[in-house]
């Protein structure tokens, strides 16, 4: 008979019982299964070797190892190439493993794209993913940013993309045409860029609609976060028959109204680039442009320039240990700078 | 000194979900049900403190997290008109935001990236220095990170985080073994019956999934493409010397020396090889002096001769390159080490041990198990070719929706909520 070779990486799983064979694809039940007492003298329940009956529902849920280790039967292995995501099926608790694995199985699993494929969790249907920027979403924005007549909102509201996540992408790409030019981003570097790529969801934003990635990808980008004062509990004594307008809620607050505060939130542009015109101290701005983009960045508060700049620690833990203990008089090193 | 769970972290008698990619941490998840256990109220606000924190932040200590607590749960609202009906928005799940100042430390957020297998793993990397925040060096996990910050980390950190494990110089060796041997197994059967092993249509498993079957033999098939290219390259005679030339066609014909002699007439494999021995034969009877109409003749063989090779090798090329929907006997050269030139030829060097230096299985591939923690966070912006990522803002959430990522049920993170305000108003 020639070798069957379904799979050139397959050997056997060690601890399974000749009848318990794992290649038929008899997997027990494992949720809501309640473990009685003398359950574990029940071999009917699906005991492996001589594992505890919990171990061996795990060791049977993994399924079949492939000679390198890998449990290559279990869906849930590897990662996917193709952007859409390989997270755990939102089914009811009775549905067996046997059927949750012949669902993702089932070649038209993937094509059925819908809003629960970007849940990754089956209990939590408020936690879904997000979406990286396209190649040519990416390319996109990072053009139009360099337009010097485009403002931040106006790229933002163009693509769909938040204020914030267009900032952070061109700095993170000027940050990457840095490493690229000194030559940091070795071959794995850019083979673990590349398949992270193929393996989560992306999107196209407003630059195309034709899949429901690009739909859910596209932000609210009319939302606001209240305001701190708004965000404590606000009692206001009133008339009965008063009504409470949105204008009286601003002078309470003693802020501008909602909608204007959405505006200057939606509509405000980057923070304009700082000049040292107007700072008098010739000297203090000089060492600061040495400091500048060595440490941390350089803020200026009020009157004065703020900068981080590496501290001297001196000598740190030269008196602790036992061999530095200055009480003992035996001991090899004394602390003579307290003089005791 | 860093905290030490108080339980195992991957019991499967308590089940408890953790901030983790491992893989029983996975079936823990798969495991979970949502079911509400008859009990009084205080028991149930325990069991949700239990479960909750045993994800969120279980790295710290309780009273760690307590002095970051905050009462205040935010969320944001989209400003509507007063006709909007409200009965037909989705809830504002409040409840999600009570975990919301730890995705702030600088460890969950490592971990929330992918740089990092869990916040445990991700406090190692930061205090051994690995992990800069505006260009500095940030040692303590702790390190609350402000809408604007630009953390990263070093790549080979990363790389061994995300990546296999890599395998020891053994156990490296056993696999290469077991491999070769099937693989042995897989040529003999090509060779008995070829017929059926081409229509049995394999899936063969290579080390990064299954989802693109022909990969890996595309793979083996392009390496004997390349093979079978430079050999047909190699076979030319444009640099070889005259001298060359005549010493191979002279020892060419040798072999058919006897036939001659014999029958008179050369039957070769090939009609015009036949014809050219025949007629040098019978020129050259004594074979010491070489007139140059031998000489040519002999030229003439040898040319011959590589043609016919190459023509086979140029054959072999066009099968190879296309995916192989037509049968052909020849189907499974491609594998055969004569052709691919390699014992194991979807693998460069031993297994997973490609390049010695590097701490991590090479050629880099990911990890078991990866997919279903694969969630792309919305409060931060990842680069994945220079390992930064930029903190967006601290997560919220909206309508139907929150950016802490959790996988346990809204309910939970309510009671936990309740357990911690303790009615203290």
């Amino acid at each position: 008979m020639p070798f069957s070779t379904r799979n050139i990486l397959v050997s056997k799983v060690r601890g399974l019982s000749p009848s318990q064979s794992s290649s038929n694809g008899s997997y027990t039940q494992v949720r809501g299964v309640r473990i009685g007492p003398g359950s574990y003298l029940n071999r009917d329940y699906g005991l492996v070797g001589r594992h505890t009956l919990p171990r061996s529902h795990m060791i049977q849920w993994f399924g079949e190892k492939a000679l390198n280790g890998d449990f290559y039967k279990n869906p849930f292995c590897y990662a996917p190439w193709d952007h859409i995501p390989n997270y755990i099926p939102h089914t009811s608790s009775k549905i067996s493993r046997d059927d949750i694995v012949k669902k993702i199985a089932d070649s038209n699993y993937r094509k059925n794209v819908n809003e629960n494929t970007y849940k990754p969790f089956p209990l939590n249907p408020f936690t879904k993913t997000s979406f990286l920027l396209s190649e040519e979403l990416r390319e996109a924005i990072l053009q139009s940013c360099r337009d010097p007549k485009m403002s931040l909102w106006q790229v933002s509201s163009r693509y769909g993309i938040r204020k914030e996540r267009v900032a952070a992408t061109v700095k993170l790409a000027n940050i990457e045409n840095k490493w690229e030019n000194e030559g940091k981003i070795t071959p794995d570097l850019a083979r673990y860029a590349h398949r992270m790529y193929m393996m989560m969801p992306i999107t196209n934003g407003r630059l195309s609609q034709s899949t429901l990635a690009d739909r859910l990808g596209e932000e609210p980008m009319e939302e606001i976060i209240p305001p701190q004062a708004a965000q404590r509990n606000n009692i206001q004594i009133m008339h009965e028959t008063a009504k409470f307008s949105p204008e009286d809620a601003a002078s309470f607050f003693r802020a501008p109204e909602a909608a204007e505060l959405m505006d200057r939130q939606l509509y405000s542009d980057m923070p304009k680039a700082f000049s040292f015109q107007d700072v008098n101290d010739k000297d203090l701005v000089k060492k600061i442009k040495q400091w500048k983009g060595r440490y941390t960045d350089v803020v200026f508060k009020g009157n004065n320039i703020w900068t981080a700049i590496p501290a001297k620690a001196g000598k740190v833990g030269y008196r602790y240990g036992a061999s530095r203990d200055h009480r003992k008089k035996h001991r090899k090193h004394k602390d003579e700078r307290l003089n005791i | 000194m860093p905290k030490k769970p108080s339980s195992p972290l991957r019991s499967l008698a308590r089940g408890l979900l953790r901030a983790s990619w491992h893989k029983q941490n996975l079936y823990n998840i798969f495991k979970k049900e949502a079911y509400r256990r008859s009990a009084s109220l205080y028991q149930q606000k325990w069991e949700s403190k239990r479960e909750t924190r045993a994800y969120h932040g279980e790295h710290m200590t309780e009273n760690n997290w307590l002095g970051i607590f905050q009462k205040n749960l935010v969320g944001a609202e989209i400003l509507h008109d007063k006709d909007d009906k409200s009965g037909e928005r989705e809830p504002l799940p409040f409840g999600l935001q009570l975990y919301a100042p730890i995705e702030r430390r600088l460890d969950m957020a490592m971990f929330r990236a992918m740089f990092a297998g869990s916040p445990r793993q991700a406090r190692e990397f930061i205090s051994s220095g690995k992990v800069k925040v505006n260009g500095s060096k940030v040692k303590h996990g702790f390190y609350p990170l402000r809408p604007g910050d630009v953390f990263s980390v070093e790549p080979e950190c990363v790389l061994t985080a995300v990546g296999r494990e890599k395998p020891s110089n053994g156990l490296s060796k056993a696999i290469d073994a077991k491999q070769l041997e099937a693989f042995k197994k897989f040529q003999e059967s090509c060779r008995e019956d070829p017929r059926n092993m081409f229509e049995q249509k394999f899936t063969p498993v290579s080390v990064d999934g299954p989802y693109d079957p022909d990969r890996l033999y595309g793979k083996v098939r392009a390496m004997t493409v390349e093979n079978l290219t430079n050999k047909i390259q190699g076979l030319s005679l444009d640099g070889v010397s005259a001298e060359e030339l005549i010493a191979r066609g002279k020892e060419e014909v040798e072999q058919y020396r006897n036939e001659f002699q014999v029958n008179g007439i050369v039957a070769a494999d090939d009609q015009s090889i036949s014809q050219v021995a025949t007629q040098f034969f019978r020129l050259d009877n004594s074979g010491s002096n070489s007139s140059p109409e031998a000489d040519d003749l002999l030229k003439k063989i040898v040319q011959r001769r590589v043609d016919i090779q190459q023509a086979e090798l140029e054959e072999l090329v066009r099968l190879f390159r296309g995916a192989a929907s037509v049968y052909d006997p020849r189907w499974y050269y491609a594998y055969l080490e004569e052709y691919c030139g390699s014992e194991l030829p979807w693998q460069d060097g031993a297994y997973g041990l490609q390049d010695l230096s590097k701490p991590y299985f090479t050629p880099w591939t990911p990890r078991n198990f990866l997919a279903p923690f694969a969630i792309v966070p919305w409060h931060l912006e990842i680069s994945y070719k220079t390992c930064h990522a930029v903190y967006l803002r601290d997560p919220i959430t909206r309508r139907g929706h929150s950016e802490v990522i959790s996988p346990l049920p809204l309910y939970m993170h309510e009671n936990a909520y309740l357990f911690y305000v303790r009615d203290r108003q």
